[in-house]
Protein backbone atom coordinates (compact mmCIF):
# COMPACT_ATOMS: atom_id res chain seq x y z
CA UNK A 1 0.00 0.00 0.00
CA UNK A 2 1.67 3.08 -0.76
CA UNK A 3 0.55 6.53 0.88
CA UNK A 4 1.64 10.06 0.09
CA UNK A 5 1.20 12.81 2.93
CA UNK A 6 1.44 16.52 1.98
CA UNK A 7 3.60 18.96 4.63
CA UNK A 8 1.02 18.77 7.10
CA UNK A 9 1.16 14.80 7.74
CA UNK A 10 -2.24 14.66 6.63
CA UNK A 11 -2.54 11.78 4.66
CA UNK A 12 -3.56 12.99 0.88
CA UNK A 13 -4.37 9.82 -0.53
CA UNK A 14 -3.79 6.25 -0.24
CA UNK A 15 -3.47 4.06 -3.59
CA UNK A 16 -4.72 0.17 -2.19
CA UNK A 17 -4.28 -1.66 -4.89
CA UNK A 18 -6.62 -4.12 -3.85
CA UNK A 19 -9.25 -1.91 -4.21
CA UNK A 20 -8.54 0.46 -7.20
CA UNK A 21 -10.99 3.07 -6.47
CA UNK A 22 -10.69 6.92 -6.43
CA UNK A 23 -11.88 7.71 -2.69
CA UNK A 24 -9.52 9.79 -0.67
CA UNK A 25 -9.17 9.19 2.51
CA UNK A 26 -7.92 11.49 4.90
CA UNK A 27 -7.21 11.03 9.05
CA UNK A 28 -6.87 7.89 10.39
CA UNK A 29 -9.60 5.63 10.74
CA UNK A 30 -10.60 5.53 14.06
CA UNK A 31 -13.79 4.22 16.33
CA UNK A 32 -15.55 7.68 16.51
CA UNK A 33 -16.29 7.21 12.66
CA UNK A 34 -18.85 4.69 13.53
CA UNK A 35 -19.35 3.71 9.56
CA UNK A 36 -19.76 8.02 8.84
CA UNK A 37 -19.69 8.37 4.68
CA UNK A 38 -19.21 12.02 4.77
CA UNK A 39 -17.20 14.28 7.28
CA UNK A 40 -16.90 17.51 8.46
CA UNK A 41 -19.78 20.25 8.47
CA UNK A 42 -22.30 20.43 5.66
CA UNK A 43 -23.38 23.79 4.93
CA UNK A 44 -26.60 22.91 3.53
CA UNK A 45 -27.50 21.78 7.23
CA UNK A 46 -27.02 25.50 8.03
CA UNK A 47 -28.82 27.37 5.69
CA UNK A 48 -31.78 24.99 4.27
CA UNK A 49 -34.58 24.84 6.63
CA UNK A 50 -36.61 23.53 3.70
CA UNK A 51 -34.89 22.02 0.58
CA UNK A 52 -37.88 22.20 -1.23
CA UNK A 53 -39.12 25.81 -1.28
CA UNK A 54 -35.04 26.77 -1.12
CA UNK A 55 -33.78 28.91 -4.19
CA UNK A 56 -30.22 30.97 -4.48
CA UNK A 57 -30.26 33.87 -6.65
CA UNK A 58 -26.90 35.83 -7.44
CA UNK A 59 -27.35 39.37 -7.00
CA UNK A 60 -25.67 42.02 -9.60
CA UNK A 61 -26.46 45.50 -8.77
CA UNK A 62 -25.02 47.63 -6.83
CA UNK A 63 -28.12 49.47 -5.68
CA UNK A 64 -28.61 47.21 -2.32
CA UNK A 65 -25.79 49.13 0.01
CA UNK A 66 -28.45 50.09 2.40
CA UNK A 67 -29.68 46.76 2.81
CA UNK A 68 -26.00 45.64 3.31
CA UNK A 69 -26.18 43.14 0.11
CA UNK A 70 -23.58 43.66 -2.60
CA UNK A 71 -23.02 42.90 -6.13
CA UNK A 72 -21.36 39.46 -6.06
CA UNK A 73 -23.47 38.30 -3.10
CA UNK A 74 -25.26 35.11 -3.25
CA UNK A 75 -28.86 35.29 -1.77
CA UNK A 76 -30.45 32.56 -0.33
CA UNK A 77 -34.58 32.45 -0.82
CA UNK A 78 -36.99 30.83 0.95
CA UNK A 79 -40.61 30.70 -0.33
CA UNK A 80 -42.46 28.80 2.49
CA UNK A 81 -41.10 31.76 5.47
CA UNK A 82 -44.50 32.71 7.21
CA UNK A 83 -43.81 36.16 8.90
CA UNK A 84 -42.65 38.66 6.40
CA UNK A 85 -42.45 41.69 8.62
CA UNK A 86 -39.35 43.68 8.36
CA UNK A 87 -37.60 40.22 6.38
CA UNK A 88 -35.69 41.81 2.97
CA UNK A 89 -37.73 39.70 0.05
CA UNK A 90 -37.08 39.10 -3.41
CA UNK A 91 -40.03 40.11 -5.81
CA UNK A 92 -40.41 40.23 -9.94
CA UNK A 93 -41.59 43.23 -11.64
CA UNK A 94 -41.91 42.98 -15.19
CA UNK A 95 -40.10 40.04 -15.47
CA UNK A 96 -37.01 41.13 -12.94
CA UNK A 97 -36.09 39.87 -9.82
CA UNK A 98 -35.40 42.69 -7.68
CA UNK A 99 -35.03 43.17 -3.32
CA UNK A 100 -36.91 45.29 -1.10
CA UNK A 101 -37.87 45.32 2.51
CA UNK A 102 -41.06 44.20 2.45
CA UNK A 103 -42.23 47.30 4.25
CA UNK A 104 -40.93 49.54 1.52
CA UNK A 105 -42.79 47.16 -1.01
CA UNK A 106 -46.34 48.10 0.59
CA UNK A 107 -46.55 51.36 -0.83
CA UNK A 108 -45.79 50.47 -4.43
CA UNK A 109 -47.93 50.39 -7.03
CA UNK A 110 -49.03 46.78 -8.16
CA UNK A 111 -47.64 44.40 -10.94
CA UNK A 112 -45.31 43.05 -8.82
CA UNK A 113 -44.95 39.49 -7.19
CA UNK A 114 -43.35 38.54 -4.02
CA UNK A 115 -41.42 35.53 -4.67
CA UNK A 116 -39.48 34.75 -1.83
CA UNK A 117 -37.86 35.87 1.30
CA UNK A 118 -34.17 36.12 1.46
CA UNK A 119 -33.01 34.15 4.81
CA UNK A 120 -29.06 34.02 4.30
CA UNK A 121 -26.87 36.01 1.97
CA UNK A 122 -23.16 34.56 1.32
CA UNK A 123 -20.85 36.94 0.57
CA UNK A 124 -17.18 36.66 -0.97
CA UNK A 125 -14.67 38.32 0.83
CA UNK A 126 -12.00 36.87 -1.39
CA UNK B 1 -59.29 6.52 0.01
CA UNK B 2 -56.85 7.61 -2.62
CA UNK B 3 -55.92 10.82 -3.60
CA UNK B 4 -53.87 11.31 -6.79
CA UNK B 5 -51.91 15.24 -7.10
CA UNK B 6 -51.41 16.17 -10.75
CA UNK B 7 -49.22 19.44 -11.76
CA UNK B 8 -50.98 21.43 -14.46
CA UNK B 9 -49.31 21.33 -17.67
CA UNK B 10 -46.46 20.67 -15.81
CA UNK B 11 -43.19 21.70 -17.95
CA UNK B 12 -44.72 24.66 -19.20
CA UNK B 13 -45.32 25.68 -15.17
CA UNK B 14 -41.74 24.56 -14.58
CA UNK B 15 -40.66 27.73 -17.27
CA UNK B 16 -43.16 29.92 -15.86
CA UNK B 17 -41.84 29.88 -12.06
CA UNK B 18 -39.09 31.89 -12.74
CA UNK B 19 -40.30 33.51 -15.47
CA UNK B 20 -43.48 34.89 -13.57
CA UNK B 21 -44.40 38.00 -16.39
CA UNK B 22 -45.29 34.73 -18.51
CA UNK B 23 -48.07 33.81 -16.67
CA UNK B 24 -50.79 35.43 -18.92
CA UNK B 25 -48.87 34.51 -22.47
CA UNK B 26 -48.95 30.91 -23.65
CA UNK B 27 -45.84 28.93 -23.36
CA UNK B 28 -44.94 25.66 -24.58
CA UNK B 29 -42.40 23.38 -24.51
CA UNK B 30 -41.11 21.06 -27.35
CA UNK B 31 -38.92 17.26 -27.13
CA UNK B 32 -35.86 16.86 -28.12
CA UNK B 33 -34.21 18.93 -31.75
CA UNK B 34 -37.03 21.10 -31.06
CA UNK B 35 -39.36 18.71 -32.89
CA UNK B 36 -42.71 18.74 -31.72
CA UNK B 37 -44.99 20.08 -28.30
CA UNK B 38 -44.47 18.60 -25.09
CA UNK B 39 -46.32 20.80 -23.32
CA UNK B 40 -48.70 23.47 -23.39
CA UNK B 41 -50.29 25.72 -21.48
CA UNK B 42 -53.72 26.60 -20.99
CA UNK B 43 -53.41 29.90 -24.03
CA UNK B 44 -51.55 27.32 -26.24
CA UNK B 45 -54.22 24.64 -25.75
CA UNK B 46 -56.81 27.40 -26.24
CA UNK B 47 -55.22 28.57 -29.51
CA UNK B 48 -55.58 24.93 -31.34
CA UNK B 49 -51.99 23.41 -30.63
CA UNK B 50 -52.23 19.73 -30.01
CA UNK B 51 -49.86 17.57 -28.04
CA UNK B 52 -46.99 16.16 -29.86
CA UNK B 53 -48.14 18.56 -32.85
CA UNK B 54 -44.90 18.87 -34.67
CA UNK B 55 -42.91 22.75 -34.10
CA UNK B 56 -42.46 23.54 -38.00
CA UNK B 57 -46.74 23.25 -38.16
CA UNK B 58 -47.35 25.18 -35.29
CA UNK B 59 -44.66 28.52 -35.71
CA UNK B 60 -46.47 31.12 -37.21
CA UNK B 61 -49.41 29.97 -35.23
CA UNK B 62 -47.08 30.69 -31.92
CA UNK B 63 -45.67 33.94 -33.61
CA UNK B 64 -49.25 35.16 -34.18
CA UNK B 65 -49.77 34.48 -30.45
CA UNK B 66 -47.14 35.68 -28.80
CA UNK B 67 -46.41 32.20 -27.09
CA UNK B 68 -42.98 31.64 -25.34
CA UNK B 69 -41.38 28.67 -26.97
CA UNK B 70 -39.04 26.78 -24.76
CA UNK B 71 -36.84 23.70 -25.27
CA UNK B 72 -37.20 21.09 -22.97
CA UNK B 73 -35.07 21.53 -19.46
CA UNK B 74 -35.42 18.41 -18.46
CA UNK B 75 -33.12 19.24 -15.44
CA UNK B 76 -34.84 21.89 -14.25
CA UNK B 77 -37.99 19.94 -14.51
CA UNK B 78 -36.52 16.91 -12.52
CA UNK B 79 -35.76 19.23 -10.06
CA UNK B 80 -39.10 20.87 -9.50
CA UNK B 81 -40.69 17.57 -9.72
CA UNK B 82 -38.33 16.24 -6.46
CA UNK B 83 -39.54 19.11 -4.76
CA UNK B 84 -43.17 18.76 -5.04
CA UNK B 85 -42.78 15.21 -4.23
CA UNK B 86 -41.00 16.49 -0.86
CA UNK B 87 -43.79 19.04 -0.19
CA UNK B 88 -46.42 16.11 -0.90
CA UNK B 89 -44.54 14.08 1.38
CA UNK B 90 -44.37 16.17 4.36
CA UNK B 91 -48.37 15.72 4.90
CA UNK B 92 -48.62 12.26 3.27
CA UNK B 93 -47.34 9.63 4.27
CA UNK B 94 -46.31 6.72 1.88
CA UNK B 95 -46.64 9.01 -1.41
CA UNK B 96 -46.51 6.75 -5.14
CA UNK B 97 -44.71 8.43 -7.64
CA UNK B 98 -46.85 8.09 -11.04
CA UNK B 99 -44.94 10.22 -13.25
CA UNK B 100 -42.99 13.18 -13.36
CA UNK B 101 -45.55 15.36 -12.59
CA UNK B 102 -47.91 13.15 -10.92
CA UNK B 103 -48.49 11.06 -7.68
CA UNK B 104 -50.82 9.40 -5.33
CA UNK B 105 -51.15 8.72 -1.44
CA UNK B 106 -53.30 6.23 0.57
CA UNK B 107 -55.59 8.36 2.53
CA UNK B 108 -55.98 5.81 4.76
CA UNK B 109 -53.06 5.09 6.88
CA UNK B 110 -54.09 8.83 7.85
CA UNK B 111 -56.76 11.08 9.69
CA UNK B 112 -58.35 13.12 7.58
CA UNK B 113 -60.96 15.70 9.01
CA UNK B 114 -62.23 16.99 5.44
CA UNK B 115 -61.09 16.23 2.14
CA UNK B 116 -61.76 19.42 0.89
CA UNK B 117 -59.69 20.84 3.42
CA UNK B 118 -57.41 18.55 3.00
CA UNK B 119 -56.87 19.34 -0.93
CA UNK B 120 -56.97 23.40 -0.56
CA UNK B 121 -54.12 22.76 1.91
CA UNK B 122 -51.91 20.99 -0.19
CA UNK B 123 -52.72 23.06 -3.72
CA UNK B 124 -51.39 26.11 -1.32
CA UNK B 125 -48.19 24.57 0.15
CA UNK B 126 -47.58 23.69 -3.41
CA UNK B 127 -48.03 26.84 -5.04
CA UNK B 128 -46.61 28.43 -2.07
CA UNK B 129 -43.07 25.86 -1.90
CA UNK B 130 -42.49 25.82 -5.55
CA UNK B 131 -44.64 28.41 -7.30
CA UNK B 132 -46.32 25.08 -9.19
CA UNK B 133 -50.17 24.54 -9.68
CA UNK B 134 -51.75 21.11 -8.88
CA UNK B 135 -54.76 19.61 -9.51
CA UNK B 136 -56.17 17.07 -7.22
CA UNK B 137 -58.70 14.03 -7.16
CA UNK B 138 -60.03 12.33 -4.58
CA UNK B 139 -61.87 9.20 -4.55
CA UNK B 140 -62.25 5.57 -3.19
CA UNK B 141 -59.85 3.90 -5.79
CA UNK B 142 -56.93 5.22 -8.14
CA UNK B 143 -59.32 5.18 -11.50
CA UNK B 144 -61.67 7.35 -9.93
CA UNK B 145 -59.08 9.38 -8.11
CA UNK B 146 -57.55 10.12 -11.40
CA UNK B 147 -60.76 10.71 -12.82
CA UNK B 148 -61.87 13.18 -10.29
CA UNK B 149 -58.38 15.18 -11.36
CA UNK B 150 -59.38 14.72 -14.49
CA UNK B 151 -62.68 16.84 -13.50
CA UNK B 152 -60.66 19.29 -11.14
CA UNK B 153 -59.00 20.27 -14.64
CA UNK B 154 -61.63 20.75 -16.76
CA UNK B 155 -63.81 23.58 -14.97
CA UNK B 156 -61.01 24.98 -12.48
CA UNK B 157 -62.53 28.26 -11.90
CA UNK B 158 -65.60 26.40 -10.75
CA UNK B 159 -63.29 23.79 -8.99
CA UNK B 160 -61.22 25.42 -7.11
CA UNK B 161 -58.61 22.74 -8.76
CA UNK B 162 -59.66 19.78 -7.03
CA UNK B 163 -62.71 17.54 -6.80
CA UNK B 164 -63.54 14.52 -4.47
CA UNK B 165 -65.72 11.60 -5.72
CA UNK B 166 -67.24 9.94 -2.77
CA UNK B 167 -68.11 6.21 -4.19
CA UNK B 168 -68.57 6.05 -7.88
CA UNK B 169 -69.49 7.62 -11.39
CA UNK B 170 -73.11 7.06 -10.60
CA UNK B 171 -73.12 10.36 -8.28
CA UNK B 172 -72.55 12.07 -10.81
CA UNK B 173 -74.48 14.78 -12.62
CA UNK B 174 -75.51 13.74 -16.57
CA UNK B 175 -73.80 16.90 -17.16
CA UNK B 176 -70.89 16.31 -15.97
CA UNK B 177 -70.82 12.59 -17.41
CA UNK B 178 -71.34 13.48 -20.63
CA UNK B 179 -68.09 15.96 -20.85
CA UNK B 180 -66.13 12.92 -20.22
CA UNK B 181 -64.97 11.15 -23.47
CA UNK B 182 -63.92 7.30 -23.02
CA UNK B 183 -60.10 8.10 -24.23
CA UNK B 184 -60.08 10.72 -21.11
CA UNK B 185 -60.59 7.90 -18.58
CA UNK B 186 -57.21 6.24 -17.21
CA UNK B 187 -57.33 2.57 -17.94
CA UNK B 188 -58.73 3.15 -21.56
CA UNK B 189 -56.55 3.25 -24.62
CA UNK B 190 -57.38 3.98 -28.22
CA UNK B 191 -58.28 0.64 -28.90
CA UNK B 192 -60.95 0.55 -26.26
CA UNK B 193 -61.77 3.47 -27.26
CA UNK B 194 -62.07 3.08 -30.76
CA UNK B 195 -64.50 -0.53 -30.38
CA UNK B 196 -66.96 1.66 -27.94
CA UNK B 197 -66.93 4.37 -29.99
CA UNK B 198 -68.10 2.06 -32.92
CA UNK B 199 -70.96 1.08 -30.62
CA UNK B 200 -71.94 4.35 -29.98
CA UNK B 201 -70.74 4.80 -26.30
CA UNK B 202 -68.87 8.27 -26.64
CA UNK B 203 -68.87 9.47 -23.36
CA UNK B 204 -69.19 8.03 -19.69
CA UNK B 205 -72.44 8.85 -19.55
CA UNK B 206 -73.01 6.27 -22.29
CA UNK B 207 -70.78 3.69 -20.62
CA UNK B 208 -72.59 4.37 -17.04
CA UNK B 209 -75.44 3.18 -19.39
CA UNK B 210 -74.32 0.35 -20.49
CA UNK B 211 -72.64 -0.78 -17.01
CA UNK B 212 -75.89 -0.52 -15.58
CA UNK B 213 -78.64 -2.29 -18.12
CA UNK B 214 -76.76 -5.50 -18.70
CA UNK B 215 -74.85 -8.40 -16.67
CA UNK B 216 -71.27 -7.45 -15.95
CA UNK B 217 -70.17 -10.42 -17.52
CA UNK B 218 -71.29 -9.46 -20.73
CA UNK B 219 -69.38 -6.50 -20.98
CA UNK B 220 -66.25 -8.97 -22.35
CA UNK B 221 -67.85 -8.93 -25.64
CA UNK B 222 -67.56 -5.04 -26.27
CA UNK B 223 -63.44 -6.27 -25.86
CA UNK B 224 -62.84 -4.72 -22.45
CA UNK B 225 -59.55 -7.13 -22.06
CA UNK B 226 -58.40 -7.25 -18.24
CA UNK B 227 -57.59 -3.65 -17.73
CA UNK B 228 -60.46 -2.71 -19.59
CA UNK B 229 -62.68 -4.83 -17.26
CA UNK B 230 -60.55 -3.61 -14.28
CA UNK B 231 -61.27 -0.25 -14.76
CA UNK B 232 -64.70 -0.41 -15.59
CA UNK B 233 -64.97 -1.77 -11.62
CA UNK B 234 -63.33 0.40 -10.70
CA UNK B 235 -65.41 3.14 -11.85
CA UNK B 236 -68.25 1.42 -10.71
CA UNK B 237 -66.81 2.17 -6.70
CA UNK B 238 -65.04 -1.37 -6.45
CA UNK B 239 -61.28 -0.83 -5.12
CA UNK B 240 -59.63 -3.62 -7.96
CA UNK B 241 -55.71 -1.73 -8.32
CA UNK B 242 -53.62 -2.44 -5.18
CA UNK B 243 -51.58 0.32 -4.02
CA UNK B 244 -48.07 -0.22 -4.98
CA UNK B 245 -45.90 1.26 -2.36
CA UNK B 246 -43.41 -1.44 -3.74
CA UNK B 247 -43.19 -1.20 -7.27
CA UNK B 248 -42.43 -3.64 -9.28
CA UNK B 249 -38.62 -3.79 -11.04
CA UNK B 250 -38.22 -2.31 -14.23
CA UNK B 251 -37.85 -4.59 -17.45
CA UNK B 252 -36.37 -2.99 -19.84
CA UNK B 253 -34.70 0.56 -20.39
CA UNK B 254 -33.90 2.42 -23.56
CA UNK B 255 -32.07 5.46 -24.43
CA UNK B 256 -32.77 6.71 -27.94
CA UNK B 257 -32.18 10.11 -29.88
CA UNK B 258 -33.06 11.73 -32.93
CA UNK B 259 -30.11 13.70 -34.83
CA UNK B 260 -29.64 17.25 -35.23
CA UNK B 261 -28.70 16.93 -38.87
CA UNK B 262 -29.09 13.43 -40.61
CA UNK B 263 -26.05 11.15 -40.61
CA UNK B 264 -24.83 8.37 -42.93
CA UNK B 265 -21.24 8.14 -41.82
CA UNK B 266 -20.80 5.14 -39.89
CA UNK B 267 -18.24 6.74 -37.36
CA UNK B 268 -19.75 9.33 -36.19
CA UNK B 269 -23.19 6.95 -35.95
CA UNK B 270 -20.72 4.91 -33.80
CA UNK B 271 -19.88 8.04 -31.60
CA UNK B 272 -23.86 8.04 -31.24
CA UNK B 273 -23.93 4.82 -30.29
CA UNK B 274 -20.66 4.83 -27.83
CA UNK B 275 -22.64 7.51 -26.15
CA UNK B 276 -26.06 6.28 -25.91
CA UNK B 277 -24.78 2.80 -24.81
CA UNK B 278 -22.33 4.07 -21.82
CA UNK B 279 -25.27 6.66 -20.69
CA UNK B 280 -27.56 3.37 -20.50
CA UNK B 281 -24.87 1.56 -18.73
CA UNK B 282 -24.12 3.90 -15.81
CA UNK B 283 -28.33 4.24 -15.52
CA UNK B 284 -28.45 0.15 -15.10
CA UNK B 285 -25.44 0.23 -12.52
CA UNK B 286 -27.47 3.55 -10.88
CA UNK B 287 -30.49 1.35 -11.03
CA UNK B 288 -28.96 -1.84 -9.75
CA UNK B 289 -29.95 -3.17 -12.71
CA UNK B 290 -28.36 -5.65 -15.10
CA UNK B 291 -29.54 -6.51 -18.79
CA UNK B 292 -29.62 -9.60 -20.62
CA UNK B 293 -30.71 -8.47 -23.88
CA UNK B 294 -29.63 -5.53 -25.84
CA UNK B 295 -31.62 -4.27 -28.66
CA UNK B 296 -29.74 -1.50 -31.35
CA UNK B 297 -31.50 0.60 -33.73
CA UNK B 298 -30.76 2.95 -36.23
CA UNK B 299 -33.17 4.66 -38.75
CA UNK B 300 -34.35 7.38 -41.45
CA UNK B 301 -36.48 10.52 -40.66
CA UNK B 302 -39.77 8.84 -40.91
CA UNK B 303 -40.32 12.11 -43.35
CA UNK B 304 -38.30 11.01 -45.98
CA UNK B 305 -39.82 8.10 -47.50
CA UNK B 306 -37.07 7.40 -50.20
CA UNK B 307 -34.51 6.69 -47.36
CA UNK B 308 -37.54 5.08 -44.79
CA UNK B 309 -37.36 2.12 -47.38
CA UNK B 310 -34.40 1.14 -47.53
CA UNK B 311 -33.52 0.29 -44.56
CA UNK B 312 -37.26 -1.07 -43.06
CA UNK B 313 -35.80 -4.61 -43.42
CA UNK B 314 -33.31 -4.50 -41.20
CA UNK B 315 -33.47 -1.83 -38.67
CA UNK B 316 -33.35 -3.78 -35.63
CA UNK B 317 -30.07 -5.86 -34.10
CA UNK B 318 -30.56 -7.83 -31.00
CA UNK B 319 -27.38 -8.96 -29.16
CA UNK B 320 -27.85 -11.31 -26.52
CA UNK B 321 -25.08 -10.34 -24.19
CA UNK B 322 -23.14 -13.64 -22.39
CA UNK B 323 -23.76 -12.29 -19.01
CA UNK B 324 -26.61 -10.32 -17.76
CA UNK B 325 -24.38 -7.07 -17.32
CA UNK B 326 -24.49 -3.65 -16.93
CA UNK B 327 -20.95 -2.69 -17.75
CA UNK B 328 -20.20 -0.07 -19.74
CA UNK B 329 -17.73 -2.09 -21.89
CA UNK B 330 -19.76 -5.10 -22.58
CA UNK B 331 -22.80 -3.06 -23.03
CA UNK B 332 -20.64 -0.69 -25.54
CA UNK B 333 -19.18 -3.72 -27.47
CA UNK B 334 -22.08 -5.19 -27.86
CA UNK B 335 -24.12 -2.14 -29.19
CA UNK B 336 -21.07 -1.57 -31.78
CA UNK B 337 -21.68 -5.13 -33.03
CA UNK B 338 -25.05 -4.66 -33.20
CA UNK B 339 -24.84 -1.01 -35.29
CA UNK B 340 -22.01 -3.03 -37.45
CA UNK B 341 -24.99 -5.15 -38.49
CA UNK B 342 -27.75 -3.07 -39.66
CA UNK B 343 -25.60 0.01 -40.78
CA UNK B 344 -26.45 0.55 -44.27
CA UNK B 345 -24.49 3.35 -46.08
CA UNK B 346 -26.69 4.78 -48.35
CA UNK B 347 -29.21 5.59 -45.72
CA UNK B 348 -29.21 8.80 -43.99
CA UNK B 349 -30.03 8.16 -40.54
CA UNK B 350 -31.99 10.59 -38.50
CA UNK B 351 -32.48 8.44 -35.13
CA UNK B 352 -30.77 5.85 -33.04
CA UNK B 353 -31.12 3.98 -29.66
CA UNK B 354 -29.60 1.25 -27.41
CA UNK B 355 -32.43 -0.74 -26.05
CA UNK B 356 -31.90 -3.11 -22.40
CA UNK B 357 -34.34 -5.48 -22.02
CA UNK B 358 -35.23 -8.16 -19.85
CA UNK B 359 -33.39 -6.33 -17.06
CA UNK B 360 -32.62 -8.43 -13.54
CA UNK B 361 -31.69 -6.50 -10.21
CA UNK B 362 -28.03 -7.17 -9.69
CA UNK B 363 -27.70 -10.35 -7.60
CA UNK B 364 -30.54 -12.11 -9.38
CA UNK B 365 -28.97 -12.39 -12.88
CA UNK B 366 -26.87 -15.47 -14.38
CA UNK B 367 -23.70 -15.61 -14.96
CA UNK B 368 -22.84 -18.20 -17.99
CA UNK B 369 -20.91 -21.13 -17.25
CA UNK B 370 -19.57 -20.58 -20.54
CA UNK B 371 -17.85 -17.26 -19.41
CA UNK B 372 -14.51 -17.92 -17.80
CA UNK B 373 -13.60 -14.62 -16.93
CA UNK B 374 -14.79 -13.93 -13.53
CA UNK B 375 -11.72 -12.20 -12.79
CA UNK B 376 -12.04 -9.58 -15.55
CA UNK B 377 -16.07 -9.16 -15.03
CA UNK B 378 -15.10 -7.64 -11.23
CA UNK B 379 -12.15 -5.32 -13.27
CA UNK B 380 -14.68 -4.19 -15.33
CA UNK B 381 -16.81 -3.47 -12.07
CA UNK B 382 -14.16 -1.55 -10.64
CA UNK B 383 -13.52 0.62 -13.65
CA UNK B 384 -16.88 1.68 -14.13
CA UNK B 385 -16.92 2.84 -10.61
CA UNK B 386 -14.00 4.85 -10.49
CA UNK B 387 -15.45 6.47 -13.84
CA UNK B 388 -18.72 6.59 -12.49
CA UNK B 389 -17.50 8.03 -8.92
CA UNK B 390 -15.24 11.04 -11.44
CA UNK B 391 -18.41 11.45 -13.14
CA UNK B 392 -20.17 12.01 -10.52
CA UNK B 393 -18.31 14.58 -8.80
CA UNK B 394 -17.27 16.87 -11.64
CA UNK B 395 -20.03 16.15 -14.31
CA UNK B 396 -21.78 13.71 -16.48
CA UNK B 397 -19.08 13.88 -19.26
CA UNK B 398 -16.11 14.57 -17.59
CA UNK B 399 -14.45 10.88 -18.82
CA UNK B 400 -15.43 9.31 -21.87
CA UNK B 401 -14.96 6.45 -23.89
CA UNK B 402 -12.51 7.48 -26.79
CA UNK B 403 -14.69 5.96 -29.48
CA UNK B 404 -17.40 8.57 -28.60
CA UNK B 405 -15.87 11.96 -29.39
CA UNK B 406 -16.14 12.32 -32.90
CA UNK B 407 -14.89 15.90 -34.67
CA UNK B 408 -17.95 17.96 -34.67
CA UNK B 409 -20.79 15.51 -32.62
CA UNK B 410 -23.76 16.37 -35.47
CA UNK B 411 -25.79 13.65 -33.51
CA UNK B 412 -26.67 16.16 -30.73
CA UNK B 413 -29.72 17.66 -30.74
CA UNK B 414 -30.08 21.27 -31.33
CA UNK B 415 -31.52 22.84 -28.22
CA UNK B 416 -31.93 26.26 -28.91
CA UNK B 417 -34.39 27.69 -26.88
CA UNK B 418 -33.50 25.81 -23.73
CA UNK B 419 -34.29 27.40 -20.39
CA UNK B 420 -30.86 27.95 -17.76
CA UNK B 421 -30.65 25.29 -15.34
CA UNK B 422 -32.14 27.50 -12.50
CA UNK B 423 -31.96 24.98 -9.89
CA UNK B 424 -29.41 22.85 -11.10
CA UNK B 425 -26.23 24.85 -12.47
CA UNK B 426 -24.66 27.69 -10.08
CA UNK B 427 -23.87 29.62 -13.50
CA UNK B 428 -27.57 29.57 -14.17
CA UNK B 429 -29.31 30.84 -10.82
CA UNK B 430 -31.72 33.89 -11.27
CA UNK B 431 -30.40 37.29 -11.14
CA UNK B 432 -31.34 39.89 -9.26
CA UNK B 433 -30.85 43.45 -10.61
Amino acid sequence: MQRQSDAWGILISSMDSSQNDMTIRRGFPNAADNGKTSFGLNINDLIMQNPASTFFMKVEDDQYQELNIHRGDYVVIDRSVESIAKKIVVYNQYGEFKLARWEDLLGKPAELELWGVVTWVISPRV
Amino acid sequence: MIIHIDCNNFFASCERVFRPELDDRGVAVLSNNDGCVIARSDEVKAIGANMAQPYFELRDLFDRNQVEVFSANFSLYGDMSRRVYEVLSQSLSRVEIYSIDEVFADLSHQAVADFDDLAKELINRVYRATRLPVSIGIGPNKTLAKLATHLAKQDKLRTGGKFIINDAITELDNELLLSVKINDIWGFGRAISRKLEANNIKTLAQLLELALDDNLADKNQLGFGTVGMRTLRELLGEKVISFDSNPSTQKSMMISRSFGKSLSDKNQLDAAIVNFASRLAWNLRRKNLLARTLTIFASASRYDSQNFRLQRSQTYAAEQLINDTNSSAEVIKAALKGIDEIFDPRVNYKRAGVCAAKTVTKGYGRLSILDTRANELSELERRDHSIDAINKRFGKGTVRRAAEISSNAKWRSSRSLVSPKYTERWQDIPRIV
